[in-house]
This record gives C-alpha cells, structure tokens and sequence, in this order.
C-alpha cells in the first residue's frame, strides 16, 4: 500500500452550508436539529465515529434520598437526538478533525469526509475536557481519567481492571466510582489527591467534606443526610473533617475517604499499586500510616476545563469565570458570542450537564435562525424568554456537578452587558 | 492479568453480539469487536502498553479516552499519530504503538543524539 | 505615582537587541534601565522566531554583524553557562533547480571571500551530510558553524545576566513620550512614572516608529507578520537547519520540527494570525524538500511581527535630530541571530566608541530621506490567496 496515498491532495473537497456545527455532542445535535429544521442547510462536525459526545459514556443510576433513582442512559439520548437531526435534514462530517479556522467562514478538515467546509454560520459545540491530576507514577499505563473509565465501561465494555482506587472526591467520580462497581469492578475507595498546590483546593479535607455536605441529599444514609443539616448551615465542616471516619463512609456502597490521600502510583509497565496515607487535620500526609494498596486501574478526577480553541481562533472574546470551569467564550443570553457570526452551546460556554447542553443547543439554534433570517424578531425573543425558563427550572433539577454555576452565569451575564458588540479584548473577571 | 469484558452491564444489560475481528499490534495478533475502538479492544486484550515515550522510554498508553491528549497514539496501516481512542477496529488493520523517537524514518536513516 | 527612577540609560524595548545592549553597558558599569510594556521580555519576535543563528546567505554588509554574534552567542552559551539549548549542527541552503545551483555557487565564492567557512555540496557529500532530503534537492551551500537556539530561553538568560550585571528590568512599562530640550533627550515618560536620562535607546522593533515619533523622526521600515508551525516529536532524521523552495526547517531537543517561511510580497501590518494558505505551503514546500514531514502532523502555528527595511537590512544609527538616541531595527527576520552584535553596537555607540563591528552598510544615510517606503511596500505587496 503506498504509504504516502493519505496525504495526496486528490483535489479539495468542499462542501458549503449556510451553518457548520462544531461539536456533536448534545448541545450540537439540538441545535443541528432546530437549525436545519428552519431550512437551513447544517453540516454537524465531529471528530468522532459517531455523534453523542460525552453522551456515549454517560450511563448512571443513581439512587437518590427520597427513595428515587436518577437514569440517565446517554447513548438513547444520543441516538434520539442524531435521529431528530437527521431527519431535520441536517448532514454529519464525522470522524473529521478541525485543525484550521479562517475567516469566511472557512472551516479545514482533516479525515474521513470534506476537506473544507465553507459555512456563513458558526455553532461552537466543542465541550469541556477533564484537567489532569499529577499524582507520581501518573502517567503509567491503567491510569486513567473517570472520563475514559466511563468509556470503557458504559460504551466499549470493557472491564477497567479487577481492583481500581479512585483519586479525586467529587460526584463525578463518585458516580464513576459506582458505575464501575456495578460491572464488576473491586472500587478499594475514593480518595483524595496528595496535598499540595497542584490539586489544589481538592486536595483539603475541609472543602472536599464541604462538598460531601452539599450533596448529601443525594446520599442513600440517613446518618450523612442529618448530619448534613445540622452542620452545613454551620460551616462547621471543620469539626466534621476531624470526626469524620479515617476508613471513610459509604457512598453507594463505596467508601469515600477525605481522610485518606493517595502519594504514589507504582507499576513497572503497567500500574500495579498505589501508595495511601492518611491525612492529619492539618491536611498533611501521616507517613506512618502510609501503606501500599494493590490495584490494576487508578480513575483520577478533576475539575472540566471548557475548550476554548476555536472560539478563540475565530475571534470571540473569552472570559475567566473560575466558577463556569475556566475560560469561557463570553456570550449573551441568546448565546451569541462577540463575533458576529458565531454562536456557542453546551460545556464550553460554561460546565454544566446534558439537559442544560440541549437546551442551549435549541437557545443556539434559534439565535442562528433569527440572525439568518428565517424567524422574526418577535419570535426570536419570545423562544430565547420560553427557553431560559426552561434552563432555569433544569438547573433547579440538575445534578449538582459544581456548587457556583449560578454565580457563574451572574458574573457573565454582567461582563456581557459591560462589552461592546465588538473588538475587546480578553476581559478577565478580576477587572469587573 | 487482564479484566476481559462487561458481559452484563447493570443498565444496558448482556453484551450485544458483534463479529470479531483480528487485527495486529506491534506485529501481533489482537481479536476485537468490529467497530469498537483499537485502545478498547487492546484494553480488553490486557495490551495496556501502547508506546514507549521519550528518551527515557516510558510506557504510556489510555488516559483520556477522549481523544485530547495524543497518549494513545498509533500507527495504522501506514499512516501515523492517529488516536487509538478515536480509530476503530477493522479485519487486518496493522496497528503499531507510536511513532516515537528511535523508531527508523521511512526511507532515511536517523542520527543518533 | 513615579515608581521609576533615574537612571543614566534608558534602553526601550525587551527584545534580544534590547537586553544585549543594556548587559554590555552595564559591564562597562552605566547605570542602565531596561523598560519593556508587556509583562515579560522577549514576547514578541525575539520569543516567537525559530532561533536561527547563522551566517550562510548573508548579504556582504550584514556579514560581519552575523559572524561576530555567533561569536557572541557562542560566549553566552560558554562563558557564560547559558542553557538555551544553542546547537552548532550546521545552516544547509538548498537549490531545487538549476538557476538556483548556479546562484548558490557564486554565492559560496563570495561568503568564502569574506572569510567565511561555507562548502557547496552536492551528490554523495550532500546525501551523507543530510540524508533524509528529497531528491529534488540538487546541491545546497552548507556552513557548519550555524546553528539554532531556543530563543525564549536565550532571551531569559540573556536577560537575567543583564539584571545580575544591575540592569533594572520594569516590565509593564510602556513609554508614552520623550521630553527633549535642546536637540536631547532628558526624560522618558512612561504610564509608571518617569525616567530622568541621559541617553536613550531604542530597540523596539517593528514599533520602533512609535518612539521615533516623539522626537518628530520616522524611520524607513514596515512591520510584516510571518508564521511558524512545530510538528509533533520525530525520530531523529534531521540534525540541521534546512532551508529551500520558500520554507525553513530545523530539528527542536525533543524532536518537533518547526517549519516556517515568508515571502517578500506579503502584506504589511500587525495581525498575528495564520492563515490557511501559509500553512499550506509548509506542509507542500516542506514535504517536496524533506519528506520525513509527511510521517507527522503539525500541531502548533504561531506568528511574530517583523521589521522589514527596504533592501533586507538592519538599520542601525544615531536618531536624527536627537544627540543622545540610538535605534536598530529593520532586521528583517535576522533579528535574533544578529542581537547580540547589534546590542553590543548600540553598547558602543552610546559609550562614543566607534562599532567594533563594522556597519557601514547598515545606517539610516543610505536611504533618501524622503523615502517614502511604506506606500512602496503596499505598492508590491499581494494578499495571500
């Protein structure tokens, strides 16, 4: 086979559309889906083989207080949403890689389908990556992100490994955490990341039992649950880092230990064990209790950083709101950006959840059909007002990922009144 | 010692049935289901090692699964740094871990340093 | 509020021109401040170049300015101790077609002429000293004593031997006018405060006019962005730095290739972006010299402004009409390699030495003064396609 075949430019490809979607996650597909569904033709790109995004992976139960069980089963959603596009007549680009955006809108592709994609209109659906968390011995192979142990369990099952730690307490690895033991996984514990300046804020007991206390309604014991009310509203999180079980408590069947942190990863080729220790109130490492943990898999969770490459590249102003995950793009309220041209859905406007992904793809799509033409200004404002109720009340409901995301959208929503519609420069929220 | 698969998933329920194919990696032969990704079938495979990285020849392999942070890396059939998390298994594939510093330029010989 | 002092010198501009000129002054003990507006040094050009540092293809004029840097950066890295990775593996200037052989060979006569150790290869020489280049390469003059550094942190260390040697740095500090009495500097104003001086100097670069427009001067010089890609790490198939058909590469530490390039007709102006067409002409032109580059992906592009003269050369000189200013600019993408001669130079110049380095083709006189360059540049530039 001529190895070189791949790279000979057989002519450009081209392909042009009034509205390229960058991103074929659920805030992709909904806006695919009311876009093209006003007449608009829409190309969906996506680097992956099928449309869904962070959907493929997303498939949890988790039981809640009240008795109830949260299912999310992602892949569903994903096909019911890639079904609604297509049938709306819009056109997917996947396995198709955006290494270039130019003015025009001139969108450069790298893989299975056109080489250029000329589009009037912008939707950048491109998401929210997970940060590392640098524990030594991290980057031996069977250590992964919860993200790609969630992959391997709920879209290409396959089994982690027969005895995972996790490293990083938050609901997301907790949920993790409970997906893998339900397959079958022996979850030894959810620990914390050593202490120090690299984790961070997730690496102090206080703050990670501060954020056990705000989800304990989610939690099955009724013990963590009164505790939770009695001493949240106290702050006294303090006492109860002290108090709180060195062997940790169950959360789902898992043990949860803010007391505990992992120091060291071990393995020769592969992982093979992790070193733990506890920690003392002041947060540091008690080597005498430092001993090592046999596992085959370690899960690290981290805070989800939006990926902000693209709207930066096509020119959007982008602002630092700790509180959304990190750089967002700076939008209005229909989700238009300061270009023009381009719009912004999902976790790269701010980490949130699926539900609140699709709708902003609707809140998106309509904006993109309103500044084309197909919809009148009356409309346009009567859905944006009808959709951000919804987004509201979504967000009442939602999983409570991370504890500011309201105060999150305030502070944008203001830094979004203060730019003109145009031209400035990054503005950084410690200058409002 | 590897882990194999979820054959009975808690929500999705019993594992679907899907052709085996065989591909090879690093010159040896890997059984996988058709369509699901190289990393995920070199996973289940108990292949965790992808590449040996850098001077200092560190084994690397999965971390993100999504595609970002190029670990995975692979040479497929020729064509190379291509994710294994992102490509897809197909019957004959000829999948190798890298490329990576010490491994022969097509065509050329390297200097050593 | 003046959070500035007084100091006898006054050097604008964190650049590699920059931080050279303020260490040479300090080593002959002036009390030097270096001002620079962004928050660190070395951000713009300096930072952004590829870190050539060589002598082949030099015009006669500009030769010796880059044969005594590399002796320069060569007591950087040894005397010195600077860890900015300065290689010497070789500059290999390629011909893909016959006329360009046969400029190449008149070329090697002249460079040899002037001193300089620069070999025309070709055949079974050129194959062994390189071999991983395409065959439409027919012959290249190669100077072994060129090479290539890391610039960021060449200009880091330079500058910190520059703040040991007693330079005060102020970064965050962008100069705002330059009080004159009597044909001479005596302050400069910044948004920090202000600097009492005896002497000024200004290394800005593709900015150099903004400066010079406080003492009523402007030099003849257009600011022209250029790109630059790095590729992922490669096996080691490359030693030196390459260059042929419009494009550059040269092998990083770790292994990336940066590939870069211009063109003389590009348009002028500030915008650090890349574009479609460029980078597709690095992939083209790159792989058609060195097909290795095909086995790997760019992942990276950049741009840097430069500071383009009308014939290609540095301008360096006293400002007109002021006693007490120097300036170089207009390198014209040879900036960094010829920094080090260039700052010792301006060093000299306001210590009232004649150069050690000659520089009688590089003043401002050889222009006309009523050279209008910017309308003669607009004139032949072409947008990209």
């Amino acid at each position: 086979m001529d190895r070189t075949g791949a790279w000979k430019l057989m002519g450009v490809r081209l392909m042009k559309v009034d509205v390229a979607i960058i991103g074929a996650g659920p805030a992709g597909l909904s806006a695919a889906a009311t876009i093209a569904g006003r007449g608009l033709s829409t190309a969906v790109i996506d680097e992956g083989a099928e449309p869904g995004g962070r959907l493929l992976g997303q498939v949890h139960e988790l039981p809640a207080a009240d008795g109830t069980t949260h299912l999310w089963n992602g892949p569903r959603v994903a096909a019911e949403l890639g079904a609604d596009a297509t049938k709306a007549g819009a056109r997917f680009c996947l396995r198709s890689v955006v290494w270039g955006l130019f003015p025009g809108w001139r969108i450069v592709l790298h893989g299975q389908g056109p080489q250029e994609i000329e589009a009037r209109y912008l939707v950048l659906a491109t998401g929210a990556m997970m940060r590392s968390l640098a524990v030594p011995g991290w980057t031996l192979p069977g250590v992964v992100t919860v993200g790609a142990a969630q992959m391997l369990v709920n879209h290409h099952r396959v089994l982690p490994g027969r005895r995972a730690i996790v490293i990083g307490i938050d609901l997301l690895s907790l949920a993790v955490a409970q997906q893998m033991s339900a397959a079958g996984v022996k979850v030894e514990g959810v620990v914390m990341p050593p202490p120090g300046p690299l984790a961070g804020e997730a690496s102090e007991p206080k703050r990670v039992v501060d954020e056990l206390l705000r989800l304990a309604t989610w939690a099955p014991s009724s013990g963590v649950r009164l505790a939770g009310r009695l001493l949240h509203g106290h702050r006294a999180s303090d006492l109860v880092a002290s108090v709180f079980p060195r062997g940790g408590i169950k959360v789902w069947d898992i043990p949860v230990m803010p007391r505990r942190a992992a120091l060291e990863i071990r393995g020769n080729d592969t992982v093979h064990s992790v070193v733990l220790a506890d920690l003392t109130t002041a947060a540091e490492p008690d080597m005498r209790t430092a001993h090592e943990l046999e596992v085959d898999v370690v899960c690290t969770s981290s805070s989800l950083a939006p990926l902000t490459e693209l709207p930066e590249i096509a020119g959007c102003t982008l602002s630092h709101i700790a509180d959304l995950g990190g750089y967002v793009p700076l939008h209005g309220p229909a989700l238009e950006t300061t270009v023009e041209t381009v719009f912004v859905a999902g976790s790269v406007t701010g980490v949130e959840d699926a539900p609140t992904a699709i709708l902003q793809g609707r809140l998106a799509g309509d904006a993109v059909a309103h500044a084309a033409g197909r919809i009148s200004d009356a409309e346009h404002h009567a859905h944006v007002e009808q959709v951000q109720t919804e987004l509201a009340d979504a967000r009442r409901h939602a999983l409570p990922l991370y504890p500011r995301v309201r105060e999150g959208r305030a502070l944008l929503a203001e830094l979004w009144r203060q730019a003109p519609s145009r031209g400035m420069d990054r503005v950084s929220s410690k200058e409002v | 010692m590897h882990a194999g698969r979820v054959q009975q998933h808690p929500i999705l329920g019993p594992l679907p049935d899907v052709p085996l194919v065989t591909f090879t990696f690093n010159g040896q032969p890997v059984q996988g289901r058709d369509g699901e990704s190289i990393a995920a079938a070199l996973w289940a495979a108990g292949i965790r090692v992808i590449r040996y990285a850098g001077r200092r020849r560190e084994p690397r392999g999965l971390y993100c699964g999504i595609g970002h942070c190029y670990e995975c890396r692979v040479t497929v059939n020729g064509i190379p740094n291509l994710r294994a998390c992102m490509e897809t298994v197909r019957a004959n594939l000829a999948v190798e871990g890298g490329p990576d510093r010490g491994v022969e330029a097509d065509g050329g010989t390297t200097h050593e340093g | 509020m003046n959070s500035l002092r007084n100091h006898e010198v006054v050097v604008i501009g964190g650049g590699v021109m920059g931080c050279t000129a303020a260490y040479f002054l300090a080593c002959e003990g002036r009390d030097v401040a270096l001002v620079e507006r962004a928050a660190q040094v070395g951000t713009e050009a300096s930072g952004r170049n590829a870190g050539g540092i060589r002598q082949n293809k030099r015009h006669p004029a500009e030769l010796p300015m880059a044969m005594a840097s590399v002796k320069l950066w060569q007591f950087f890295r040894d005397e010195l101790r600077g860890p900015f990775e300065y290689e010497q593996n070789g500059n290999i200037a390629l011909a893909t077609s016959e006329e360009e052989v046969r400029a190449l060979e008149a070329e090697a006569v002249r460079l040899q002429g002037q001193g300089l150790d620069v070999r025309h290869v070709r055949g079974a020489d050129l194959k062994e000293l390189c071999p991983n280049l395409s065959d439409t390469v027919l012959a290249a003059n190669y100077c072994p004593t060129d090479g290539f550094a890391n610039p960021i942190l060449a200009i880091r260390f330079i500058a910190q031997c520059a703040r040991e040697r007693g330079v005060t740095i102020y970064l965050e500090t962008q100069v705002t006018g330059l009080a004159m009495r009597g044909g001479r500097i005596t302050a400069v104003q910044t948004n920090q405060g202000e600097v009492a001086t005896e002497a000024v100097v200004n290394t800005t670069g593709p900015w150099a006019n903004e400066i010079a427009a406080m003492v009523g001067g402007r030099l003849p010089f257009v600011p022209r962005p250029t790109q630059l890609a790095v590729t992922l790490p490669m096996p080691p198939v490359l030693r030196q730095w390459i260059s042929g058909d419009m494009v550059y590469v040269r092998p990083t530490q770790a292994g990336n290739l940066l590939v870069g390039g211009g063109g003389p007709r590009d348009p002028m102006g500030f915008a650090r972006e890349n574009t479609h067409s460029r980078i597709h002409r690095f992939a083209v032109n790159g792989a058609r010299i060195f097909p290795p580059l095909k086995r790997t992906s760019m992942v990276r592009a950049w741009a840097g402004i430069l500071a383009i003269s009308p014939d290609g050369l540095a301008i360096i000189d006293r400002m007109p009409g002021v006693e007490n200013m120097v300036f170089a600019t207009g390198c014209s993408g040879t900036g960094f390699c010829t920094g080090p001669g260039t700052g010792k130079t301006l060093a000299e110049m306001i210590q009232g030495r004649v150069p050690t380095i000659p520089i009688d083709g590089l003043r401002l006189s050889r222009f006309p003064a009523d050279l209008d360059f910017e309308a003669a540049y607009q004139r032949q530039s072409q947008p990209e396609p």
